[in-house]
């Protein structure tokens, strides 16, 4: 049954990317700079580092069961009950990921392009087409991510194009505000490169497990760290630093002035492409989500699930939340996601090792 | 094969309902703007004028392109924005705005209090040029057409034409939002002027600027233009005309030098005092052609060196007196404070800058080379 379903390596790299370059980016240049100034594409380079430790992690634990999702091992390692209260928690999490994306795109498409549209309308349409994404195979996802990631190109070469403005001197000189600071940040970096621990639920449908599978994973995690750290440095470069601290979406806002020949307001292209991604991070949550569901329920097939959770996550991002509260709720959210992302998939792991629970040794 | 139809007929219907209906801003329902414009008036209101494209008979038609200029006073830029609503027919659209210009006086006093309207509409032009106008901008824009161009193609002509000769920056919404805020940086507008003689505006230079704030204090185009080469700002072409005193009685009308740059290179040293900024020298070095010189012929090599020093000598006095300008006015043009930011973290200071800037000896250097003198000796 699953030989249909598998993902080579190439597509587990893109899955992996995709749900990584989602909803956050837009605001991770003021996040950063709230927190560690002008050194806050440094902050974003170690975080890159410490998330590839935690990569590690979760390959460690894939690996001793590879052949299974989270939810499928994890009565074998902590017992029924507690698994069970466990994929609840990942399915809520899941869940609430989902509703933050949803929640954090409607309010920027609401203020940057469609000022008149129904709040419905707008969340509808990711809705659908997140839903239909996720509905599909795996290995439809994983093509369609690999398909839609040629759109990265276009989003760095505009990000490049307004180095022509820049001045160094804004970031200079480099580590100003002290390791502590850039340290301190990294929190803030984390939060925005989530999706990373997806690598728990579709590892069973990688083709070539192992070292190939860390390799992908390890890759994604590269190119992730990169892109962020580009995008983040452009718009260093380009503002001055009070400006950092007023403007909530520096990328847009950075494009938002640049204008070709025939070609104006290049910021609305950038949130184009920038959609494209916020739709896989929103269909790779929704797939966690269901999957987790599928599996508690029993059921054969991850369709009704999914359906399931796309109209939960619907209905709870319709109440109508300001720009304020959405950063109160993320901030929640962001605590929540290092024991989703982290604690629980160590715990796991440690578990199992000292137990020498594994697969097929029951 | 029913089926294959089927789906095109689906998908071909499916593409009606993705157009966004409620967002929609028709052309043809809408009243460009191409050129606003504040003022200051009495008890801290705001004028604002718009100079909106009026669309008859499209040009193709045999008609022609008129502007309709507006104006209102209001306690703010959306005040002023929502009155014009109430005059203009049709929905007013700022977003295809290309020129701003503030009055005089509305410059002298906090310039964010205008353009916030601006920094903060998703669809407001970031890339409008934005200049300072001596008097009042409604009087400039009331000019409504030179010849047969029209004020705001023409002024905003006139602004482009002085960035090509290195005598203005590009200066945009955006920049002026970047620089406003920026703590070790100032920056200048373009200053535009009415010319009695000729009857039409004339760039005059530029406005020097502090943090917000007009400091009153202007450059003259050729003032502009040696400002913006010690600020390594040199665009394609600049002409640098300068008198010369070496033979004062050989009966020409002029005395003068003009020299084309080619290149220029400024140099800026630091030294410091007492963990403080005492002395800052701008070495500026200008290679460049001789453009016109009616006294003599260039024969020798040794005339040419002759003019480049004297050259270097007038150059060198002009660079200091605006340095001098700039220091008065405390506008930090060369981001000499960015430069202490970046490079010498330690004695950098941004409450203390303030006062600093006016204290440090600042002083400039010219040196010209002249190594081609035309087509002609």
């Amino acid at each position: 049954m699953k030989t249909n379903n598998t993902i080579n390596s190439t597509q587990l790299f893109f899955i992996i990317f995709q749900t990584q370059v989602g909803v956050g980016v837009l605001s991770l240049p003021t996040s950063l700079y709230a927190g560690a100034k002008t050194d806050g594409w440094i902050t974003l380079l170690i975080t890159g580092v410490i998330i590839q430790g935690i990569i590690f992690i979760l390959y460690l634990l894939s690996n001793r069961f590879p052949s299974s999702t989270l939810y499928e091992y994890a009565p074998k390692i902590v017992g029924k009950y507690i698994a069970f209260i466990l994929s609840l928690l990942y399915i809520a999490f899941a869940i609430a990921t989902a509703v933050i994306v949803l929640e954090l795109f409607e309010t920027t498409i609401k203020t940057w392009i469609l000022f008149r549209t129904p709040m419905l309308a707008i969340l509808l349409l990711l809705t659908i087409t997140g839903t239909y994404l996720a509905v599909g195979k795996l290995k439809v996802m994983g093509r369609f991510y690999q398909f839609v990631s040629i759109l990265i190109v276009p989003l760095v070469i505009m990000a490049a194009y307004t180095l022509k403005d820049a001045d160094l001197r804004y970031i200079l000189p480099i580590g100003q505000n002290g390791v502590g600071t850039i340290l301190k940040a990294t929190q803030k970096g984390i939060v925005s490169m989530l999706g990373f621990e997806i690598l728990l639920f579709v590892y069973p449908y990688v083709q070539d497990k192992g070292k190939a599978a860390l390799k992908s994973a390890t890759l994604a995690n590269i190119a992730v760290t990169s892109l962020y750290a580009f995008l983040t440095f452009t718009t260093y470069v380009f503002f001055s630093p009070k400006q950092l601290e007023m403007i909530p979406e520096p990328i847009v806002y950075m494009l938002k002035g640049v204008s070709f020949i025939i070609v104006d307001r290049v910021d609305l292209l950038f949130l184009s492409i920038w959609i494209v991604s916020v739709m896989t991070s929103y269909a790779s949550y929704l797939y966690i989500a269901g999957k987790g569901l599928q599996h508690l329920t029993k059921r054969k097939k991850t369709t009704g699930p999914i359906i399931l959770v796309a109209v939960i996550a619907l209905v709870l991002s319709l109440f109508t939340h300001d720009r304020y509260t959405i950063e109160v709720i993320a901030g929640y959210h962001a605590k929540a996601s290092y024991f989703f992302a982290l604690g629980i998939p160590i715990v796991l792991w440690l578990i199992s090792i000292i137990f020498k629970k594994k697969e097929g040794a029951l | 094969m029913i089926k294959k139809l089927f789906h095109t007929i689906l998908i071909v219907c499916s593409t009606l309902v993705l157009t966004s209906c409620w967002d929609q801003e028709l052309l043809k329902e809408s009243k460009l703007v191409y050129g606003a414009g504040f003022d200051y008036e009495e008890n801290n209101l705001i004028r604002t004028t718009f100079v909106v494209r009026n669309l008859g008979i499209p040009v193709s038609q045999g008609g022609v392109y008129s502007n309709r200029v507006v104006s209102v006073v209001g306690s703010s830029s959306r005040d002023t924005r929502l009155q014009m609503d109430r005059i203009i027919s049709k929905q007013l659209s700022a977003s295809k705005n290309q020129l701003l210009l503030l009055g005089e006086e509305v410059a002298k006093h906090n310039i964010d209090h205008m353009l916030d309207i601006l920094f903060r509409d998703p669809k407001s032009p970031l890339d409008a040029r934005i200049a300072v106008v001596e008097g009042r901008a409604l009087d400039m824009y009331k000019l409504d057409h030179i010849g047969d161009t029209l004020i705001t193609e023409f002024t905003t002509d006139l602004i482009k034409g002085a960035e090509d000769k290195t005598e203005a920056t590009k200066m945009t919404v955006e920049k002026a939002f970047r620089y406003s805020l920026d703590e070790g940086q100032d920056y200048a507008l373009p200053y535009i002027s009415y010319n009695q003689e000729v009857q039409s505006p004339e760039f005059d230079g530029l406005a020097l600027f502090h943090h917000t704030t007009f400091t009153g204090a202007t450059l003259s185009p050729m003032e502009s233009k040696l400002l913006l080469l010690m600020n390594d700002n040199k665009s394609s072409q600049t002409n640098i005309i300068e008198a010369l005193d070496n033979d004062p009685d050989n009966g020409f009308l002029t005395n003068t030098v003009t020299i084309s740059v080619r290149k220029s290179s400024p140099d800026m040293a630091y030294s410091f005092q007492n963990g403080k900024l005492d002395k800052a020298v701008i070495n500026l070095e200008i290679i460049g052609n001789i453009a016109e010189y009616p006294q003599n012929h260039l024969m020798e090599r040794s005339q040419v060196k002759d003019i480049a020093d004297e050259l270097s000598q007038r150059l060198t006095v002009r660079a200091n007196d605006i340095l001098q300008k700039l220091q008065e006015a405390n506008c930090d043009f060369l981001g000499i404070g960015r430069d202490m930011n970046a490079y010498h973290h330690k004695v950098w200071n941004s409450e203390r800058w303030e006062d600093e800037y006016k204290e440090i000896k600042l002083e400039a250097k010219v040196k010209v080379e002249i190594d081609e003198t035309g087509i002609i000796k």
